[in-house]
């Protein structure tokens, strides 16, 4: 009878044993792999990384083409050659990758470190966002910011005007500058501030350096802002970097997937040099030259080169792009201010240094500047040569474009097969195409889809 | 414990020693053809001591003096009851019986049932019809063989993946869509780890056919509604072979062997007449083929031109160039001949005590990739016992390795296709090397970098050699169960059951592979464990003489872990050496999970009087994926079933020998996906630059979510007519799954991409045939027909709010994809188009090509209109030949391979590239009809979108017929082999996908660049399927 007894209860035993486990379900789901709650100093890299990554990839690959820096000849640079951008496409990923990575990820640092009164964390974040927007806003536009960011709880935020992200952009760099000027005993970045290992004053000055760019790329609403964009660039300038040694560099690490991107996209050769460019460095016997393109198996490439390595360094913000600002906006405030030659040759000389090192003598760099660096007097010749330098040395930069757009330097000419229903006409787009997600997803999504010949409000 | 061991000595010493008193022998024959019957039952009547009749039908039973009746039995026949009296020798003839002729079916949680009670569509497919498929993938073995069951096979590679759904798809979720696979009452995982780089296997794929005796479809939630949470999709019922006699044999030796081969069986083909360059002049670095025609040029005969042996192609007037011309180099020699070998030893044995049985299986597949194979190892042991008149004991163990050599897949720089099919035809991947699988001056120049046309593409035999994967996967299934009679009135049956396995994964790309020129190594291994543990009482009781009850209620816990650890170490230091100690930097993840499900469920059964049947189930579920107060939910069933025959008398009649309706109804769901619940940061594997990092995941989680319900309604009717001759099942369902889990897009700039929601429907509707003729039955020649006809129409009925158009994964090629609108069917192709006028019309812009659309939309429709199974098996004195014949209609797939052959101008098609043409459409301007004459040269292509190419342009039917098998088996006749010590022997030949007609212009259109999951009608780069033959051995002893 014991033996019945025990055949019977056994079963009952084990259905105990997993009644008691299933009051147990909720702990099954705790996650054991990633945490909820992380310190900004972790999120710090993360975000210089990807912002980074986003400065030397296809967005610069979109924008190169369209300046002429290369030819799209396979995969999607083959229809971006024709000045199509297919909207699930490189614009679709380069929208993604900007919002999702380190955007929201800023987001989130920049309100953990001001809860944390962490307050370096929050300047730098304030800083690099107020980068990526500058960005966003070159490539398309009106864009959301002010309702960005918040997740579940507004999936549909609207796009603010591309006036007011502007002076978002100046407002984010001033208080980034602020935060950074604070005192306080609390967390500082150190080895996981990627840029400039917690130097705060080369922090301030890349601040500056941001405020004149993009107070310059407003030259063409001068006469309705209710101030001087070129003075005010001027004024920045004079707070930011002095020399290369300030200049706003990333470095990527060293596996496989820390490679810069750059690297990685050209030695699939879906892109080529153009030899319009080729054929512009080779006539100015430019010494940057052999930097930027060259010959392997009797096919020009870019891969492997001072853009192009898997170590290649990201410019973020440099102090030639600086000099060249200084040296515009100079002209602009004053044509015959003698000072903006000796600004346009400084950055010159800034870059070919940056970019060549110790490769090219001082003696040189001069007979270069002798040859091409010379200001007549004359406004519009005059902003010509300075943009065409600017548009050298900004090498596969998406500043580049933005100056083609501002002032219509250099002068190109169209790509054959450009005038299709995306950009009638066929002239260089002067926009990227909204992303397709956002098309579907966001609600507050534009309701006339733009052309990509559509103008920004600064593109007048 | 003493006395419990003792209590079972004395059970076992009761049953051994049988009074043994008189011995009766004698003969069951069947009533139609007067043949023996093997295996029948003989028992005596109303007590447990019986015997079986052995193959040729005689039997010798020892029965207590004064039994009074013997009862003979067989299923699908009238038991008979004979008085003994004084006779020793008994010989019964039985009869056939229509209604049992359906058989008893294996149902859900193992529980088996009379086929004509059922309420619900069950198919069942015997063991031999699986391994006859000649097929390593027990999915692919049910390629049209049950109605409503649609397989596809990713690719033709050894180890390949294959998905299987019944009845469409009820989830938007990529892994929401398998059904739930059983093997011996255990569910086990048939998990698919897709990558876009190698195609890695459905882990289904580690069972054995040769082991599986039966398997049964149960289509649609009410058939698997005792499987509550996971029985959305149905299930798949796998019951593998024990020592349980059924020809009457006690012993049993078998053993089986085979050898196959495979070919490809359909290649997209390449042009052969213009040479790699542009505009129409020949260049040695130019990635297309857009140059020369290849008549006009010559060889150079230079010595050191390390691309190609006979020195540089120049033009026929070029001063340097020879009488050596220049030729099309072929690429199909690329594929080898694949052999497969397959060895099956099987040995059991049963006594009245219970039986066991050893089993041991080894495939071994090479691949039509050289250097690619797929080879596995089962062995298996089962047994049971029946311990005392209450209490059986029984289990099993199934030991499997894989072991796979992956190839590459489409969509990704290294793929072996993408390395054929884009290669120049003027460029001779080989170098003229007679074994360039083997030849590194093949693929590789002195210097250790890579010889190819061009340098983004990988050369397909560097592929082979530089950059591989395996996987080796060792796997124990396996169960223990005991039946335990508590009350004359009440079973006990409880079983544990274990899926266990662990994969060794490794990969390495080596240096100077196109995108990868530092090289890389990872290596892997993934843990899986589920533990199921089923309790089961029931009990029967005849509530009078005519109403019958059985009522069984249940408990099951099911418990999931698994563990991923994967190392990644970059930039080779030395090359050809691929070991994670050789790289620079090595970086590592651990990932956990851990799953659990708590159920209790009841089925409660009503006949009367063998004709009307009412069931209905009923499931309590609780997961441990939804927060508390969510996280527990209930799913009922319903079914009833109706033989109207025999409410109608008409058993006897000779038009109409069954006829049987049902109807069922049911409500099932499925859990949120594990960790859906929260927001998480996650670390970036390696860091950043040396440092600690993390970012916020960009999936938004959700604390509410609730678990997704699918109701599912069928109504059927089974006939036999003539005598069995000819028999019909037709069913039609409706099925609706709403509350969709799923991971829904949101506008990026909110800061993520995603967010998981439940909402959403998706219906199924669909009407199923199976229908059986038997033409012929004469003189022993039998000529057997199964139709299996499937129509499904599989809809997206609503998204969540905001959401015009979700995506499915995207593998590869984000520019054309399958997705999910509203209104649309499921998995609609999606992507760029041409542009249209209001009239439909193709708008042509003034250069005479076609303009495009600025906006994608829906360009095809990637869902079959039906499926038909068609198998013909002819019996004659032993011989046996199966014909079966898989007809596809309808269903879009896009051809992107094509549109990037057209491209680069290595497609066939780009051979009309001197032809004029004028593209069909109208002047966009003028709204007339476009009559600019234009040459589809390199410029007509790129116009088109370039490479990746206009989507609409790629979309083609994926339509086809083909001979899915094609057996022939003999049996040799007994009085061949009586003196030889086997009992039989079979000499086969099976083949598989013999023929196929199609007007896809690719490979083979069933393929799917994205594996197992629910983004479908995809061809980028596949790697191409294969035709088989196999001959086989069967001798048992």
């Amino acid at each position: 009878m014991k033996t019945t007894k025990f055949i019977i209860q056994f079963p009952l035993l084990l259905l105990m044993v997993f009644l008691i486990n299933s009051c147990e379900l909720e702990e099954t789901n705790i996650n054991h792999n990633s945490p909820t709650e992380v310190p900004p100093s972790v999120m710090l890299p993360f975000v210089q990384e990807t912002f980074a990554t986003l400065s030397c990839s296809t967005p610069q690959v979109t924008t190169g083409i369209f300046m002429q820096y290369y030819l799209g000849v396979d995969n999607h640079p083959i229809q971006v050659q024709q000045y199509i951008l297919n909207e699930a496409l490189y614009v679709d990923w380069d929208w993604n990758d900007y919002y999702d990575g380190p955007m929201n990820n800023l987001k989130i640092m920049i309100d953990l470190a001001e809860k944390n009164k962490s307050y370096y964390y929050a300047g730098i974040g304030k800083i690099l966002m107020a980068n990526c927007l500058g960005n966003l806003t070159s490539l398309w536009g009106d864009v959301p910011y002010k309702e960005a960011f918040n997740g579940s709880v507004n999936r549909n935020p609207v796009f603010d005007s591309q006036q007011t992200i502007y002076e978002d952009i100046q407002k984010l760099l001033d208080d980034g500058i602020a935060d950074l000027q604070k005192v306080y005993s609390g967390m500082k970045p150190a080895a996981d501030d990627l840029i400039f290992g917690g130097n705060t004053t080369k922090w301030i000055q890349s601040a500056y350096a941001l405020k004149a760019r993009y107070y310059m790329h407003l030259t063409k609403r001068a006469a309705d802002l209710g101030y001087n964009p070129a003075q005010k660039a001027l004024d920045a300038a004079a707070n930011a970097m002095k020399s290369i040694d300030g200049d706003m560099i990333y470095h990527f690490g060293f596996s496989a997937s820390e490679y810069n991107s750059f690297y990685s996209f050209t030695l699939l050769n879906y892109i080529l040099p153009n030899p319009g460019f080729t054929t512009r460095l080779l006539l100015s016997n430019d010494p940057r030259r052999s930097f930027y393109y060259k010959k392997k198996f009797g096919e020009a490439t870019l891969n492997g080169l001072y853009f192009t390595s898997s170590s290649s360094p990201v410019l973020l913000m440099t102090y030639h792009e600086l000099k060249f600002i200084e040296a515009e906006a100079r002209l602009r405030l004053n044509a015959a201010d003698p000072v903006a030659q000796v600004a346009l040759q400084d950055a010159i000389r800034a870059s070919i240094k940056r970019i060549t090192g110790t490769a090219t003598t001082d003696a040189a760099i001069n007979a270069f500047l002798a040859a091409n660096a010379v200001l007549k007097g004359n406004f519009d010749s005059d902003l010509s040569t300075i943009i065409n330098q600017k548009y050298v040395a900004l090498f596969a930069s998406i500043e580049s474009w933005t100056d083609f757009r501002r002032t219509g330097f250099p002068q190109l000419t169209p790509n054959v097969g450009g005038d299709q229903v995306q950009n009638p006409g066929g002239a260089i787009p002067r926009r990227f195409a909204y992303p397709q997600t956002e098309r579907l997803y966001n609600q507050n999504f534009p309701a006339k889809l733009p052309n990509l010949q559509d103008r920004f409000w600064w593109d007048l | 414990m003493r006395k419990i061991f003792t209590s079972m000595m004395l059970l076992l010493l009761m049953t051994a020693t049988a009074f043994a008193q008189e011995t009766i022998t004698g003969k069951v024959t069947m009533a139609a053809s007067g043949e023996t019957l093997p295996a029948a039952t003989v028992k005596v009547f109303g007590t447990t001591t019986g015997t079986l009749t052995d193959i040729n039908g005689n039997y010798s039973i020892k029965i207590p003096s004064g039994a009074a009746v013997l009862e003979f039995s067989y299923v699908g026949y009238a038991t008979e009851k004979v008085k003994v009296g004084n006779q020793k020798v008994i010989n019964v003839v039985l009869m056939q019986n229509m209604q049992q002729l359906e058989g008893i079916i294996v149902t859900a949680i193992g529980m088996k049932a009379e086929k004509k009670s059922l309420g619900y569509a069950a198919q069942q497919v015997g063991g031999d019809d699986l391994s006859n498929s000649k097929t390593g993938n027990i999915v692919n073995a049910l390629s049209s063989k049950v109605a409503g069951v649609q397989v596809t096979s990713s690719s033709g590679t050894p180890g390949a993946s294959s998905s299987i759904n019944i009845r469409g798809r009820s989830s938007l979720r990529a892994s929401g869509n398998s059904p739930l696979f059983i093997v011996d009452g255990v569910p086990i995982d048939n998990s698919y780890d897709g990558s876009y780089v190698y195609d890695y296997s459905n882990r289904a794929i580690d069972l054995n056919s040769d082991d599986i005796e039966s398997l049964t479809v149960l289509k649609g939630a009410a058939a698997a509604a005792l499987y509550g949470i996971r029985a959305a999709n149905g299930a798949i019922l796998i019951t593998t072979k024990s020592g349980k006699s059924k020809s009457g044999i006690k012993k049993s030796i078998s053993f089986k062997t085979s050898l196959g081969f495979d070919m490809v069986n359909k290649l997209p083909g390449k042009q052969t007449k213009y040479s790699q360059g542009s505009n129409g002049n020949y260049s040695g670095t130019s990635n297309t083929s857009w140059g020369a025609l290849i008549d006009t040029l010559r060889y150079d005969g230079a010595v050191d031109y390390p691309k190609d042996r006979n020195g540089h192609i120049v033009g026929m007037s070029d001063p340097a160039a020879t009488d050596k011309r220049a030729i099309a180099y072929p690429v199909d020699n690329f594929f080898e001949t694949a052999i497969t070998s397959n060895s099956y030893l099987n040995m059991s044995g049963n006594n009245d005590h219970g039986s066991y049985l050893f089993s041991a299986g080894h495939l071994d597949q090479s691949g039509i990739v050289p250097l690619s194979h797929f080879k596995r190892t089962n062995v298996k042991i089962a047994g049971d016992a029946k311990l005392s008149e209450k209490l059986k004991i029984s289990g099993t163990a199934n030991y499997s390795n894989s072991l796979s050599n992956l190839t590459q897949k489409g969509s990704n720089l290294s793929a072996v296709m993408v390395g054929l099919m884009r290669n120049t035809p003027t460029f001779d991947l080989t170098n003229g090397s007679s074994d360039p699988v083997h030849d590194e001056a093949a693929y590789m120049y002195p210097d250790g970098t890579q010889r190819n046309y061009y340098s983004a593409y990988d050369n397909p035999y560097w592929s082979i050699n530089k950059n591989q994967a395996t996987s080796d996967v060792n796997r124990i299934i396996g169960n223990t169960q005991a039946d335990y009679k508590v009350f004359s009135w009440l079973n006990a049956m409880y079983r544990i059951g274990i899926d266990y396995y662990t994969e060794k994964r490794a990969s390495f790309f080596d240096n100077n592979s196109s995108d990868t020129p530092n090289g890389y190594v990872t290596a892997g291994t993934y843990n899986f464990s589920g533990v199921n543990s089923d309790l089961l009482l029931s009990t029967e009781k005849d509530l009078s003489k005519d109403l019958k009850l059985n009522v069984s209620a249940g408990h099951n816990y099911y418990v999931k872990n698994t563990y991923d650890n994967r190392q990644r170490g970059d930039s080779l230091i030395l090359p050809n050496f691929y070991n994670l100690s050789n790289t620079s930097k090595i970086a590592g993840s651990v990932y956990t999970t851990a799953y659990k499900i708590v159920g209790a469920y009841y089925d409660i059964k009503l006949s009367y009087k063998g004709m009307l049947y009412f069931n209905t189930t009923g499931r309590n579920d609780w997961s441990s994926t939804l927060a508390k107060g969510n996280n527990s939910f209930f799913y009922p069933s319903f079914n009833a079933s109706f033989i109207f025959t025999e409410a109608l008398g008409l058993s006897k009649n000779k038009f109409l020998n069954f006829g049987k309706i049902r109807a069922s109804w049911a409500e099932v769901g499925n859990d949120a996906p594990i960790y859906s619940l929260r927001n998480y940061y996650s670390a970036i594997t390696g860091g950043v630059s040396g440092q600690t990092a993390f970012a916020t995941n960009r999936t938004i989680g959700n604390q509410n979510l609730k678990p997704e319900t699918t109701r599912s309604s069928e109504i059927g009717v089974e006939l036999k007519l003539l005598n069995g001759k000819v028999g019909v099942d037709l069913a039609y369902y409706e099925s609706r799954s709403i509350g969709q889990i799923v991971s829904v897009p949101v506008a990026y700039a909110s800061g993520y991409d995603h967010i998981i929601l439940n909402a959403g429907v998706i219906s199924n509707k669909g009407l199923e045939a199976q229908i059986s003729v038997t033409p012929v039955d004469h003189n022993g020649f039998l000529w057997e027909t199964l139709f299996n006809f499937s129509k499904n129409k599989n809809m997206v009925v609503s998204l969540p709010e905001g959401i015009p158009l979700l995506d499915f994964e995207t593998t590869g090629v984000s520019s054309t994809r399958s997705v999910a609108i509203a209104g649309q069917p499921y998995g609609v192709l999606y992507g760029t188009r041409y542009l249209r006028n209001e009239a439909g019309q193709i708008l042509i812009g003034n250069n005479g090509y076609p303009q495009i659309d600025v906006l994608p939309g829906i360009i095809g429709d990637p869902n079959p209109d039906f499926l038909l199974g068609i198998r013909n098996t002819f019996n004659y004195k032993g011989l046996m030949l199966t014909l079966l014949i898989d007809i596809k209609q309808g269903g879009d797939v896009y051809n992107g391979t094509k549109n990037v052959m057209c491209s680069l101008g290595t497609s066939k098609i780009t051979e009309n590239r001197d032809e004029d043409y004028i593209f069909p459409g109208v002047n966009a301007a003028t709204g007339l009809p476009n009559t600019v004459v234009i040459k589809r040269k390199a410029s007509y292509y790129s116009s088109q979108g370039g490479l990746a190419g206009l989507s609409e342009a790629a979309i083609e039917d994926g339509s086809y017929v083909r001979l899915r098998e094609l057996g022939i088996s003999y049996n040799m006749p007994s009085k061949w082999i009586s003196k030889t010590p086997f009992k039989g022997i079979n000499l086969g030949i099976n083949s598989r996908n013999l023929l196929l007609w199609t007007k896809y212009s690719g490979i083979d259109p069933e393929t799917n660049l994205s594996g197992v999951s629910n983004s479908l009608g995809r061809d980028y780069f596949n790697m191409p399927n294969t035709k088989s033959a196999e001959f086989s051995l069967q001798i048992s002893l």
